[in-house]
Formats: structure tokens, sequence, C-alpha cells
């Protein structure tokens, strides 16, 4: 535990750095780099620094420790180091409520955020009802088994509105939506989603000691923990809810949830004593470098989660191709 | 001597409509003994284990721990006094054998509460019993299968139960895996804890246990000492196989026919 908590310092003092240095990237008044003297003499530069891009520093930053959070949660709940919010249902549902809001609700932002909201916590739900519902296997595998059945429901679902959207007026903003993106998040937001996110942040880190313990088997578990099954159930609803305010904002922002995790474990071992607070240190340095270059890169606005996904998956394949990585059971 | 555990008239089954698993079982265990639970594959010898830990409300019956039902302990002190190892418990994650033996303290700790010092003291207490000091720092998937094994062991220490049961203990292990392993048993029951564990191996029953139970289609087929129960007729009875039984200075030794 010890050496965990030591490296957890270099990653504290990079991402530090790319906080503060995100701050200068952008593409104005210059495509790339903002000078210290723009922004000290020009009032639109400052205006733009702070009205836009430390907004979304901020949500990019808390988006991703969110989505490391919640992935580092679902992956130790169910003992599987391949699942995300992607599972359960919970993805799928808030891609089905945006979708549900771009084409039917009429494409104003309380409708989609609101229905990108309702259908996550539905997917969950869903996926908790049917498991209850299965008669074979233990209780992870029934909800894993609902949760892959409920969230084909729902891109099924996803996949009709899109055949029904305007190709000119909705089908460009529902794709852009699916792919997920920072652009025009404001202070207002900001505030909408820390009074979700944060308190979540706070449940999941105050019992990060018990997620360990919750990764294991059910015998193991029941003999170990009063209430287990109260226990993963705040844990998942904790997740899911910090999800959705955040995916409510970003759209579908992909890979952050399962690769981070990995990394985190890979960095300063499994104890989620640590891996969890480095899962979010890394969570938030992933999704702002990403959004650094969506917006950085070039002229028009580079959707998040293409970047995510390509720069996600290439991790991914980095860490399988790497002889000590290891996905094994005990 | 105190009574650790006592059924009385204990039926089970998984499905209503099914067979029962467990049958009208009746027994009483003494604090400090090691019991070894006898019969085939599949005649409930797990589930049995599984009732005693409460993961099962059984159907008709009534379980005590040291004369007080186990309905009257709170749902945290029974975690304390009842621990399990499971048949082929896995783990998920690369956790360390100190990481993971820590995790047997959590009946100890509040719900929100991080192990401490006292906490590391009963895991390296727990690490030094089962003689695994040396590999407290190893990835637990990464142990041998008898390594494993006595890590499970070593997490339930770490729990402090009054009772523990272990479900096969000794399935996959080698000779003197198997030997280490009955001898651990030995020095947990010398210590006042109640000790419960099935088997396939009636040799490693009688080489440790103080009491055997020979369980057939989850009915008590026979319950005493190594002695009178290992018997021609009663082993015959249990498994519907012919054996052998050899009576040496160390007592029954079993051999199939």
């Amino acid at each position: 535990m010890g050496s965990g908590k030591i490296k957890m310092l270099p990653v504290l003092v990079i991402t530090m750095i790319l906080l503060l240095g995100s701050v200068f990237l952008g593409r104005y008044p210059s495509p790339f780099v903002t000078r210290l003297s723009d922004m000290m003499g020009d009032s639109l530069v400052r205006q733009v620094i702070l009205d836009i891009r430390i907004p979304r520093i901020i949500m990019a930053f808390m988006a991703g420790m969110v989505l490391a959070a919640s992935g580092t949660v679902f992956q130790m709940i169910f003992r599987n180091p391949l699942v995300d919010a992607g599972f359960l249902g919970v993805s799928g549902g808030a891609a089905f409520g945006a979708s549900l809001g771009i084409v039917i609700l009429g494409g104003g932002i309380p409708a989609i955020q609101g229905a990108a909201a309702l259908f996550a916590f539905s997917g969950l739900g869903l996926s908790w009802f049917i498991a209850t519902r299965i008669k074979f296997g233990d209780w992870v595998l029934r909800l894993l088994l609902s949760g892959i059945a409920v969230s084909a429901m729902f891109a099924s679902g996803t996949g009709l509105l899109k055949y029904l959207a305007d190709p000119l007026r909705e089908l460009p903003e529902l794709t852009f939506w699916l792919l997920g993106g920072l652009w025009g998040i404001t202070w207002p937001d900001i505030l909408q989603v820390a009074a979700v996110c944060l308190p979540c942040l706070l449940v999941i880190y105050l019992f990060r000691w018990r997620l360990n313990l919750l990764s294991m088997q059910d015998e193991t578990i029941f003999s170990l923990v009063a209430h287990a099954s109260l226990e993963r159930l705040l844990l998942l609803l904790t997740a899911v809810l910090a999800t959705s305010a955040v995916v409510c904002k970003t759209g579908q922002v992909g890979w952050v949830g399962l690769i981070v995790p990995h990394m985190a474990r890979r960095l300063c071992g499994s104890d989620a004593q640590t891996a969890l607070p480095v899962s979010l240190l890394l969570g938030g340095f992933f999704l702002l470098f990403c959004d650094d270059m969506s917006r950085t890169l070039l002229s028009g606005e580079i959707p998040l989660g293409i970047l995510t996904s390509f720069i996600g998956a290439g991790l991914f394949l980095a860490l399988l191709m790497n002889r000590r990585f290891a996905l094994k059971r005990g | 001597m105190k009574t650790a555990v006592s059924i009385q008239n204990l039926s089970f089954s998984y499905d209503r409509q099914g067979p029962p698993v467990i049958s009208n079982m009746e027994f009483s265990l003494f604090k400090g003994t090691v019991t070894a639970v006898l019969g085939a594959n599949g005649v409930g010898k797990t589930t049995l284990l599984h009732l005693l830990l409460g993961l099962y409300p059984p159907d008709q019956g009534d379980i005590r721990f040291f004369e007080t039902p186990r309905a009257g302990y709170k749902a945290g002190r029974i975690k304390q006094l009842v621990g399990l190892v499971s048949q082929n418990e896995t783990i998920p994650f690369d956790l360390s054998v100190e990481e993971y033996v820590l995790l047997g303290r959590a009946p100890h700790l509040g719900l929100l509460a991080m192990p401490g010092p006292q906490d590391r003291e009963a895991v390296r207490t727990a690490l030094d019993t089962v003689g695994m000091t040396h590999l407290a720092q190893k990835a637990v998937t990464r142990l041998s299968s008898g390594e494993k094994q006595l890590a499970h062991v070593a997490r339930a220490l770490a729990q402090a139960p009054e009772i523990l049961l272990l479900d096969e203990p000794c399935s996959h292990l080698d000779l003197m895996n198997t030997r280490r392993m009955l001898n651990l048993m030995k020095t947990i029951a010398d210590r006042g804890r109640t000790v419960v564990f099935t088997t396939h191996d009636p040799n490693a029953a009688s080489a440790v246990a103080h009491g055997i139970m020979l369980v057939k289609k989850g009915e008590l087929v026979a319950f005493g000492r190594p002695e009178t129960v290992l018997t021609e007729d009663l082993l015959t009875k249990t498994y519907g196989a012919g054996v052998e039984v050899v009576h040496t200075d160390h007592g029954p030794f079993v051999r199939t026919m």
C-alpha cells in the first residue's frame, strides 16, 4: 500500500500540470497555445478562458473522474475487468433516452438530458428486475446477462430512432450526441453536474476498501459482510447516478470507464484503497487530455467519443500485448 | 464441554417442489473440536455448511450457536462468529496475499472504517499460523493451488471466527499440503475454535477429526468418533460401494475394494 501511495504522487503532479496547461491550449486567439501576454492584454481572450475554456476543463476532469470511478465500481462488483457502464443497460439507456429527446420530444436540452437520465436508470432497473427472474447462475452472472439483453434492446430502439430521424435536422444532432463532446459547457452546467457527482464520488471514495470485499465471490462476501446486497445496491446506484449526470451533459464518451481502472491497477496494484484514488486522477487526466485534443487539433470540434475510443482502444491493446498484463482469475 | 453448534430437525430444499437436500438433521458439536462431514458427491455437504453460515434460510429446524438461536445474533455479530472457506474460491483481481487476508477483518470494522495497525497485526498472526509470512506481498492469483488454499484459511483466521467452516479444504492439494492443512485444522481447534470441514477422503477425516458425520442424500447416516463411524457397514451404506477398513495404531484406514 505504501508503494501505491508513492506512485500516486507523480500522477498527481502530471495531472496538475495538465490542468494548468489546458488553460493555455485552444484555438483563440491563435491555434494551439494561448500566450500569457494575450491573456493579460486582451479582455476577449480572458472572457473566452473564463467562460468557455475553464468550465470545459473542469467538466472534462470531473466527467473523467466519474466515468473512471464508476468503471472501477462496476468492474469490482461484477468481478469482471471487462465491464463498464455499457453493461447493465446504463449507457444504452442514456443513448436511447437522448435519441428519444432529439427525435420525438422536440430536441430541447431539458428533454434530451431528462430523457437520458430517466432511461439510464430504467436500464439499471430493468436489468435488476430481469436478473431477479433468472433461475440459474449467481447474482453477478444473472445481472450481467440481463444487462447485456437490456443494452441490446436499447441499442435497437436507438437504431430505430436514427432511422426515423430527419436526416437534415435531427440526425446530425443525434449523431454528434452519440459521439460525445463538451462543446457549450457553461458554469451552470458545472454546478448542476457537481451537485450530483461530487457527493457520489465521495460515497465511492469512502467505500473504496469495501470494494475489495465486494469483488469476492458470493459465499465469501456473505461470510464477511452483514448487508452485502445493500452495499452493492448503494454503490451501483451511486455509480449509475453519477454516470447519467455526466452523460446527460457530455453525450456518449466510451472507454474511459473500461481502460482507466486497468491503468490504475497496473500502476499501483489492485487494492481499491489506492487504485480508486489513482483511477480518479487518471480518469480526469485522460478525459481532459482527449478534450484538449478535441478542441485544439482541428479548426472544428472533433467529437470527444471518437478520441476516447481511439486512444482508449490503443492503450487497451498496448496493455493486452504487455507480458505483465493479467486478466486471470485466482 | 461447551456446545458450539446444535442443529435440531434441520431440513432444506432449493426448490420447494423438489426433494430435500438436507432432511431432518440433528447433531451437536462441542467447542474446540474438529468435525468432518463425509459423503458422496451431491449429498448436501456444501449445503449443510451454507445453512450453518446462513446463506439460505432452512425450510424447517433450528440452528443454534453457543445455545443461542442463529436469528438471535445481530447480522454483524454472526460474521464475527462463523467463517467460511469456500471450495475453489476465486479472486478476480491481483490483490497481494496481505491485502487479501486483510479482508477477513471486515466483520470487526465499521462500515466506512479502514483497516488499522491492529488489523494488520491480526493478518501477520494469521499468515504466521499458516506459514505464509514470506509470501505476504505475492499476488494471490500467482500462488499455487496449495498456497492459495492456505491463503483462504489465513483470511478466515484473520476473521477470528469461533466456528470455522471449510468446504473441501484438501481438494487439489498434494500429500504434503494435505498434511499441512490437516495439522492446521488441529492447531485451530486446539486454540478453542470449532472446525467443520467437508471431505471425500475418510482417511483425512480420521487423521484429524474428533467426530465424523456420514451423510447420504441429505440424511445423517451416522455421527461419532472415527473408530465407531468408519466401519465397513456404515461406509458401504453411505457410499453404496464396498470398502475395507483396516484398523491401525493411528486409527481406522479405509480403502475401496
